[in-house]
């Protein structure tokens, strides 16, 4: 149960931004500043004037150290993201391509400047359609699920041999229903991908494209 | 990688034209972070070494201030910065790339002080409370180290000890007390007026 909004709430706050308080205190105002605007406004302005006080520490490290840390990562071996690899256009090329031979009528049925949309999910699935209209990509998305909580659509144009480029984000209806509006131009081999991704949206996608549509 | 060569296709234009997408030939100094954050994932060494250049003396700064001893510092620098290039994707752009990296390297010296400690450790900040202090960011990215020391300095010595204390060493409200000798209320109280006195100072220093 939350606890009332006063004065030692205010305090709480500001204490537990710079991380000044102990557990049992932190979870208590935790609880509180979910509900409350007032100790979250209280809670921002600590914050950023904890945060602002690492500046004050700032010096130059040692001239060797720089050599230790660039040698260090140089040394290291790592995964790539999935969406670095080459491998994840191909992916969705592949997505593309086999729902566009499962579907190749959907696909031709367009007049002028249309493209199907098809759900990765779902080879034999139509999810709407991706118009060029007005100077922008209108993609009309349609049979998507709610994202999870703090999730949301977001949409990219991957231009061939090339990484994705973020585009908007976007929500869908109740019905599965949404559109976005991409500032392109249609481009004969550019994807049209759609991913999920945190509320805000990504720089580059985090997740596997669930919808594509292929600009030919 | 997010740079491309020449003649790119009209769906790049906008964002190079925001400086979100550079040619290759253009000096990473210049960079805004958040392109060599994403130069640092598709493996950009150079990159890598700008963000060196640009938060190092943040990064050691805190690690020497919070750690004190200068070997254990260097060594604590070294490790938060190859855990960026081993993990860079743990930073989601678009706050302050400045900001976040200060708080990792925060919490990684605090890991190593609290080691030792008996202190029951705080839980991480819920991620709903983060996403709302972009304060954080627009503060950090508007300000320079000389400030924020003229900002602190002007603080009543008091105040000034005790949020540094709870800062720099990790300290509770009820430790800096017992340092201090000072009634607990009292404590709490300086810490809230020091940084209250602090974003106050601040708010002035930053363009809006």
């Amino acid at each position: 149960m939350m606890r009332a909004h006063d004065d030692t709430m205010l305090e709480l706050a500001a204490l537990r931004a710079i991380g000044a308080l102990d557990a049992d205190e932190a979870a208590t105002i935790d609880r509180h500043t979910a509900e409350c605007a007032e100790c979250r406004a209280e809670f921002a302005r600590a914050s950023a004037a904890s945060t602002a006080i690492a500046l004050s520490s700032a010096m130059p490290p040692p001239a060797a150290l720089r050599e230790r840390v660039l040698a260090g990562a140089r040394n290291i071996r790592r995964l790539r993201p999935w969406h670095a690899q080459a491998g994840w256009r191909a992916a969705a090329v592949a997505a593309a391509v086999l729902i566009g031979v499962g579907s190749w009528v959907a696909t031709h049925r367009q007049v002028g400047q249309t493209w199907a949309a098809h759900c990765t999910a779902s080879a034999s699935s139509d999810c709407g359609e991706l118009v060029a209209v007005g100077g922008v990509l209108r993609l009309d998305a349609r049979g998507l699920s709610a994202p999870p909580a703090g999730k949301v659509y977001q949409a990219w144009v991957i231009p061939p041999k090339q990484q994705p480029v973020p585009e908007p984000t976007f929500s869908v209806s109740a019905s599965g229903e949404g559109s976005v509006d991409i500032a392109a131009a249609p481009h004969k081999g550019d994807i049209i991908a759609v991913t999920v991704e945190p509320a805000g949206g990504s720089k580059a996608p985090t997740t596997k494209p669930v919808l594509v549509a292929t600009i030919e | 990688m997010l740079a491309c060569s020449a003649q790119p296709p009209m769906p790049l234009a906008p964002l190079r034209a925001q400086g979100l997408i550079f040619r290759q030939r253009e000096s990473r100094a210049s960079m805004h972070d958040d392109v060599l954050v994403a130069r640092v994932v598709a493996g950009d060494h150079d990159a890598f070494a700008a963000l060196y250049d640009r938060y190092g003396p943040l990064v050691y700064g805190i690690a020497r201030r919070t750690l004190v001893d200068a070997r254990q510092a260097e060594d604590l620098t070294q490790s938060v910065f190859l855990q960026l290039w081993a993990r860079p994707e743990s930073y989601r752009p678009g706050g302050s790339f400045g900001a976040w990296l200060a708080r990792v390297a925060r919490n990684a010296c605090l890991d190593i002080v609290r080691s030792a400690a008996v202190r029951l450790r705080e839980p991480e900040l819920p991620a709903e409370v983060v996403a709302e202090s972009s304060t954080d960011d627009e503060v950090f990215s508007n300000m320079r180290a000389e400030a924020v020391g003229a900002a602190l300095a002007q603080l009543p010595p008091d105040q000034r000890a005790a949020i540094e204390q709870a800062y720099f060493e990790g300290l509770s409200y009820r430790e800096v007390a017992e340092r201090s000798g000072a009634p607990l209320g009292t404590v709490k109280s300086r810490i809230r007026a020091g940084l209250r006195r602090l974003w106050e100072a601040l708010r002035e220093r930053v363009p809006t």
